[in-house]
């Protein structure tokens, strides 16, 4: 029986097509892959991977600013509580089912909803009233307050547009199997856990995409995923790291583009476990003691750059002409004797086993950072994690006594600032409590007027970097490898998570 | 071969599997909770219980193994909680590749470790035996995971003759199979030329070169049979080897079998594929030495005796 699978396998498999080089088609090797396609039940960041080529959100995010998608046009109440948009008319799902605001109503219904897993419900719970159908092609959304943040929520697939009618017949198990939305491209294939396939979408409201056929292959070696591109089996590659990076620029045949900006980084303390760090002069010893550029040079291999904030220069509030604290370690030891802080002290560090969020290349980042901790006489017990064991010590408030923070969050620094720095801040268990940014966070909230706005924000982010709450780290892009096949690809801001295969160009 | 013999290791194979399946499920739990990863940092308490209550998380631990025990003897190991289908699907769907890649290195291995170890054996001693030797060292001394990047370096890259990786034709075979395939042939041709060694000193050897057989008839009738039992016996162990390197050299060649599969469960906390997983290796290796236990009675029936 043995004999006859091994050669029945054989047999069916020489016939196999070899898919990588062929004309229209694109080879992503990836090392992880989320087959969850259901826009309404976004669990993971990662799920946006693959939720921007089969669905569209009513606006895109791009370099530019917010730019119109499933939506023409939008306007602002005079209170902010009001947001009108204008649809795009002739837009069709991939089934044929016309797009109309009754679709976009039922899929901001679904992640607002009692039962929704959506990732991002809680803000839009907290900050929706509802979604009313005007027209046809016009919808209004009802906030109980201003929230600016609104736009950042409901850009590009973040909550991706499904057919009403289509999703309540099948149900969310159907819908999963096969999904419907306006984007670039269609499932058409999936191998659970090896492989998912995507075919052009000819109807595309946005013209069809150049590329007719997308497989996304889960290859967990990073050598494998170098090889691949190198012979051209592959023709774009993600997460690019250390040496992989390094050996990537060796090879003339490959270029790599990038996201810019599409994340920052900063080091926070947990003020309960290690109360000396509610010393500034502490924080400030932390700061001097990192050769962020050396390890942004070496490391993170020019990916990333030492940040001056947490604020990247594409982030919507950006200050200007902040100086970051320089590589000084003399100094760093003499803040420290100043706070009466004995070499040796000892600290706990989160080390992360993976590389993890907005931080390439995170695990030697890390250490690095452990070992000029230890440079400047802390004694560094490095407390080793990954994803899942990270996740379960920010639940319950376990942070180690000094903790690196990731923010994928490019576009408006106020949603970084309600993410880290308030006492109701989720990613930093609370640990920062400045009444000062309560108040700024608060103003910042309901000013309507753009360039107030941005002038409240950077007050928080002067007022940041005199307080020194928490070190910033870098900056980083996304880079991608791609293929001589690959002529162009514009990526848009925070292209981390999104993927926009729609605008890469293959060569003749 | 008695029945008792049968019935006795059949007995004690199903008391290892029951054992396996307690450790298992104790394993799974320890690396830590699953709900942590699927859920959003906003997550409430209340969030997280809800969830837990969905995946059966929220009942004491004896009610959840028995959940888990009474439905996998029924082949139910529950949704892949990453992959949303049924465990024992993604198992069923990845078996054969697991079993095509483990038969053809195993076959590979034997290929190289047999005759090479025989002849280690007969010319003892010699330039053969010496580079046998060193091939073998280095064979149990490099890691799988590195040999397998190197085969990928040179024989995809510098002399692009196979795919990098990948599944569906022949020549994605090859290199993983050499991969597995040379890990495994290290300890087994190193068992042959011990064995072989042995067998060869022996009295009824003499005599049958003293009636006159052929040196071949002798070394691969009389010396190798007599000598195949600690050869049968590393084979076997190696079965379990190439199943434990199978975990590793399908990650590196992303080859679609289980024990990629299990890697990644592994990594995203999927209880329920890690259990299918893990248990399903873990009966196929004991029905592998179950196997070899009554090959040892058929080919030295001396050993049922002892049993009685």
């Amino acid at each position: 029986m043995g004999a006859a699978l091994v050669g029945s396998v054989l047999l069916t498999g020489a016939a196999a097509p070899v898919f990588a080089a062929e004309d229209g088609k694109v080879v992503i090797a990836q090392p992880l892959l989320r087959q969850q396609f259901d826009p309404t039940g976004v669990v993971a960041t990662t799920d946006f991977l693959v939720h921007d080529n089969l669905f569209d959100g009513l606006i895109n995010l791009t370099e530019e600013g917010l730019r119109p998608a499933l939506a023409v046009s939008w306007t602002v109440s005079a209170d902010g509580k009001q947001i009108d948009f204008k649809l795009r008319e002739g837009v069709k799902f991939h089934n044929g089912d016309p797009f109309t605001a009754e679709d976009v109503k039922f899929s901001f219904d679904r992640v607002m909803a009692p039962d929704s897993v959506h990732a991002y419900r809680t803000p839009f719970q907290k900050a929706m009233e509802s979604v009313e159908v005007l027209g046809t092609y016009d919808v209004r959304f009802n906030l109980k307050a201003p929230w600016p943040g609104f736009f950042t929520g409901a850009r590009n697939a973040l909550v991706g547009i499904v057919p009403a009618a289509y999703y309540q017949k099948v149900g969310t198990e159907g819908f999963q199997k096969a999904p419907v939305g306006t984007g670039p491209f269609k499932l058409s294939g999936l191998k659970p856990g090896e492989w998912t396939e995507f075919t052009a979408n000819e109807d595309y409201w946005n013209g069809a995409p150049e590329i007719k056929v997308v497989r996304k292959v889960l290859v967990k070696e990073a050598f494998t995923r170098y090889a691949m591109l190198a012979k051209g089996e592959a023709d774009v590659l993600m997460d690019l790291t250390g040496p992989l990076l390094e050996k990537i620029r060796e090879n003339k045949d490959i270029r790599i583009v990038s996201a810019k900006y599409s994340g920052t980084s900063a080091i926070y303390f947990n003020k309960t476990s290690f109360p000396e760090s509610q010393d500034k002069r502490v924080r400030l010893a932390v700061a001097h003691a990192m050769n962020l550029k050396d390890i942004a040079d070496n490391i993170l291999g020019g990916v990333c750059e030492p940040a001056t904030s947490i604020a990247t220069p594409a982030t919507f509030g950006f200050l200007p002409g902040l100086k970051r604290n320089e590589y000084d370690p003399a100094k760093a030891k003499q803040l420290l004797k100043e706070a009466g802080i004995e070499p040796g002290k000892e600290i706990t560090f989160l080390l992360h086993t993976e590389s993890f969020g907005s931080l390439p290349n995170a695990p030697q980042t890390l250490e690095s950072i452990a070992g000029y901790l230890e440079a400047v006489g802390f004694k560094v017990t490095r407390v080793p994690v990954d994803t899942g064991a990270w996740l379960q010590a920010l639940r319950g408030g376990k942070q180690s006594d000094v903790f690196y923070g990731p923010s994928s969050i490019p576009d408006d620094a106020s949603l970084t600032m309600d993410g880290w720095y308030l006492p109701t801040s989720v990613w930093s268990s609370g640990n920062i409590d400045e009444k000062a940014y309560v108040d700024i966070f608060s103003r910042q909230l309901v000013e309507t007027n753009v360039e107030k706005r941005v002038a409240i924000i950077q007050e928080f982010l002067k007022l940041e970097d005199e307080k020194r709450t928490a070190v910033p780290l870098f900056w980083c892009n996304t880079p991608f490898a791609v293929g001589p096949r690959v002529k162009g690809w514009e990526l848009g801001l925070g292209s981390g998570y999104h993927m926009n295969l729609d605008t890469l160009k293959l060569a003749n | 071969m008695s029945s008792r013999f049968v019935i006795q290791r059949l007995v004690q194979t199903l008391l290892t599997i029951l054992l396996l399946s307690v450790i298992v499920f104790a394993l799974a739990r320890l690396s830590g909770d699953p709900v942590a990863i699927m859920a959003p940092p906003e997550a409430s308490e209340a969030d997280l219980e809800q969830l837990r209550a969905k995946l059966g998380l929220d009942q004491p631990l004896p009610v959840q193994y028995w959940r888990f025990i009474s439905d996998a003897v029924q082949g139910d190991f529950g949704m892949s909680i990453k992959w949303n289908t049924p465990a024992v699907d993604i198992m069923i769907d990845r078996f054969p590749a697991t079993i095509l890649l483990a038969t053809t290195s195993m076959i590979f291995g034997l290929l190289l470790a047999l005759p090479v170890g025989i002849l280690s054996a007969v010319k003892r001693d010699t330039w053969f035996d010496n580079v046998g030797k060193v091939v073998a060292l280095t064979g149990q001394s490099m890691p799988t995971f590195w040999f397998g990047i190197l085969l990928i370096l040179f024989f995809s890259l510098y002399i692009p003759i196979f795919p990098t990786s990948g599944y569906g034709t022949i020549w994605h075979l090859i290199l993983p199979s050499i991969t597995l395939g040379g890990f495994v042939a290290a300890s087994i041709m190193r068992v042959t030329r011990s064995a072989m060694l042995d067998a060869l000193e022996a009295d009824y050897v003499r005599t049958a070169r003293s009636k006159g057989l052929s040196e071949w008839r002798v070394i691969l009738v009389h010396a190798l049979r007599n000598g195949a039992i600690p050869i049968l016996t590393i084979i076997a162990l190696q079965a379990a080897t190439i199943l434990r390197g199978a975990v590793v050299t399908e990650s590196v060649f992303a080859w679609p079998g289980v024990g990629k599969i299990a890697v990644d469960a592994v990594y995203s906390r999927d209880f329920p594929l890690v259990q299918a997983a893990v248990l399903f290796m873990g009966v196929v290796f004991l029905f592998i030495n179950l196997l070899v236990d009554f090959m040892y009675v058929l080919l030295d029936p001396r050993i049922s005796y002892l049993k009685k």
